[in-house]
């Protein structure tokens, strides 16, 4: 029964990542930004969605359960502050200048800041090297929350390569319309 | 407005550092006294950042 739950869920997730790409127009920046036109529904479900993680539904959960409601002053209310802050006084900067000049990545904003293709090299090796971290969290708590909730009938690196698969599909057939699609689909449940 | 919520921006981070609460134990509505304390500053982030939001929305410069 549970499985199947899960069957049916990862397959409306598919769905949805699937049924974006239908508006796909074929180009760079509407692979990588969708065009610039995430309304403000689907952006703060794609906010939502990037910090309700395994990092902090798992992680934060298990860190309160060892060391006390301290953890909520940590994870939770200082999430409150600094993500509104560097949104509302980095984000929309970056965001009217993005636009202005067509960048569609961190690197190329770099780069072009400080005339140097070294620092937009570096950067992108940075972020790779602070992303895959963080995604791997997920993927762990994707095959460790398969595990539990089928109370051991699905073996974690399963439940990890299930995660794994249907999100690298929606994300490389989709792009960021289908992420944020997916992801608004996946919060309205939260 | 942009000024007021700067300043209560600069506050909320201030007042997130918690540590005279660390070893209180009484309770506020049923719940701790450090996790009421931090669900209020929430609620002031809120504040704080809708009126830092409705003021760049109005035009004021970024």
């Amino acid at each position: 029964m549970v499985i199947g739950v899960i069957g049916v869920y990862l397959c409306i997730v598919l769905f949805v990542g699937a049924l974006s790409h239908r508006m796909f127009r074929g180009t760079g920046e509407d692979y990588f930004v969708a065009s610039r036109t995430i309304g403000p529904f689907l952006l703060l479900m794609s906010l939502f969605g990037t910090n309700m993680t395994a990092f902090s539904i798992l992680g934060a959960s298990g860190e309160a359960y060892h060391h006390g409601i301290g953890v909520f002053g940590l994870m939770g209310s200082s999430s409150a502050i600094v993500i509104p802050a560097i949104f509302l006084l980095v984000g929309t900067r970056l965001w009217r200048v993005g636009k202005r000049y067509g960048y569609v990545t961190q690197a190329q904003y770099f780069r072009d800041r400080y005339g140097s293709d070294l620092i937009g090299l570096l950067l992108f090796i940075l972020n790779i090297a602070l992303v895959v971290p963080y995604l791997l969290i997920g993927v762990m708590g994707g095959g460790i929350t398969f595990n539990q909730v089928t109370h051991g009938d699905v073996p974690l690196w399963v439940g990890s390569f299930l995660v794994c698969a249907v999100v690298l599909i929606y994300v490389c057939y989709g792009g960021l319309r289908g992420t944020a699609w997916a992801n608004a689909f996946k919060r309205s449940f939260s | 407005m942009k000024r007021i919520s700067f300043v209560g921006f600069i506050a909320l981070v201030a007042l997130h550092q918690d540590v005279w609460l660390w070893s209180v134990d009484t309770r506020v509505l049923g719940l701790p006294a450090g996790l009421f304390y931090h669900v209020g500053l929430c609620v002031c982030a809120s504040l704080v950042f809708y009126g830092l939001s409705a003021s760049l929305v109005d035009g004021d410069e970024a």
